[in-house]
């Protein structure tokens, strides 16, 4: 190695440190990363608007999907996903729904659903490589329809209409 | 003759290992002249022809030539034109373009006589001007609810530039008089570039892949080229 001299060596060295402390992995999207926002609901009492108040029971239901968002669920805070291939997304919001149709269960409180048509324009917005883009929706509207066996829903109030992130309620529920 | 390295290191050896006062009377001027090649080194890359041939969303060539300036000092430049497939699970795009890369290399290794091998380093100034296509991607969404909003757009991005600066070390070895292969790996780092509006340049013709969060990229060249000899020069 005489015959090589000191610069080359360097310059080696310095290209194989660089090259193997560059490698992070930038192809797999980070669960801390923002993608597109899902919607904030809470719920709350509608006597005591300040308390938040667990729907009992709720299931929730995109209209004309085969599938259940989620069934019999008893949260005071949910996120549901929006449409990004269309501006507007319709959720059933069932609430004390039974187990199964045969079965009502607790009657108590009566099964009723609301369907909440949600509208939007949307946004897009490019993350990084491996998170490709997202959508931000803005404008958000809100519509309450009662169905056949009236509202469970007393009043709804948009606290966002800029669906960007999850940090905050979009959208608070009173009933 | 095959076997004359091989004395000659034995003969070198044995001379290194006696006493150096026995030399120490002997030593005269030496009159023999070594007469060295300069001249402009022309030749291809091999690497990308044989890429677009193997991989189906690759094209791409380059020209790459050297001057000899001055002892171990070369003016080198490589100018080429790729066309980069570049696909993560969300995003899939191409970039097309044109590049030219100027610079230097210095030459490491020290030759025995009537040699012209070797080692060197290099430095370039890296310059791409391109295009680039967002051929397909994903509304990211963490939640399964939905099927994937999988968009094909096409949507084409001209008019981009890049530069960048780089690193590279390599070998050159003489293989018949005058005809030289070479390889070498580059090490780069983005300086400015003129990316689409809300996206990125993920891959950049002449440069290869992007990396998000780092400025660094890495590349190689595997090359022929052949040295049209313009005049020769007294090694000193």
């Amino acid at each position: 190695m005489k015959h090589l001299n000191k610069s080359f060596i360097f310059t080696l060295a310095l290209i194989i440190g660089l090259v193997l402390s560059g490698c992070q992995r930038d192809d797999i999207c980070p669960e801390s990363t923002q993608t597109t926002s899902m919607l904030v609901i809470r719920f709350y009492d509608i006597l005591e608007r300040d308390n938040p108040q667990a729907p009992i029971n709720l299931s929730i239901k995109e209209v004309g999907n085969e599938n259940e968002y989620f069934k019999r669920q008893n949260l005071d805070s949910i996120a549901i996903p929006l449409r990004t291939d269309q501006d507007l997304t319709t959720y059933e919001f069932i609430l004390n729904d039974p187990v199964n149709a045969d079965e009502p269960g607790d009657q108590s409180i009566p099964t009723n659903k609301d369907i909440i048509t949600f509208t939007y324009a949307q946004e897009q917005d490019y993350i990084n490589r491996a998170c490709s883009f997202k959508v931000n929706f803005i404008d958000l509207k809100v519509n309450l329809e009662e169905g056949e066996d009236g509202a469970w829903i007393g009043d709804y109030f948009i606290e966002q209409t800029e669906v960007e992130n999850e940090a905050n309620a979009h959208l608070s529920i009173y009933y | 003759m095959k076997q004359t390295p091989i004395y000659l290191f034995i003969i070198s050896i044995s001379l290194w290992l006696l006493p150096s006062e026995l030399f120490s009377q002997e030593v005269e001027s030496d009159t023999i002249v070594y007469k060295e090649k300069y001249g402009l080194r022309v030749g291809l890359d091999l690497s990308k022809p044989l890429r677009t041939v193997l991989q189906d969303d690759y094209s791409g060539f380059e020209i790459i030539g050297d001057y000899r300036v001055y002892k171990n000092y070369y003016a080198a430049a490589e100018i080429g034109n790729e066309s980069i497939g570049y696909k993560e699970d969300n995003l899939s795009v191409t970039s097309k373009g044109s590049y030219i890369k100027i610079g230097a290399d210095y030459n490491a290794y020290t030759n025995w006589q009537d040699m012209q091998n070797s080692i060197f380093v290099g430095l370039r100034y890296g310059f791409a001007t391109f295009s680039q296509e967002l051929e397909e991607y994903t509304i990211y969404s963490r939640n399964q609810y939905f099927e994937p909003d999988v968009r094909q757009l096409n949507s084409e991005a001209s008019g981009l530039t890049a530069n960048w600066i780089e690193l590279m070390v390599g070998i050159k070895v003489e293989l018949f008089s005058n005809l030289f292969l070479s390889a070498n790996v580059q090490l780069k780092r983005r300086l400015f570039e003129n990316a689409p509006n809300n996206f990125a340049n993920l891959t950049i013709p002449g440069f290869n892949r992007t990396y998000d969060g780092s400025d660094f990229g890495v590349g190689y060249g595997y090359s022929l080229s052949y040295l049209i000899p313009l005049y020769k020069k007294t090694r000193n």
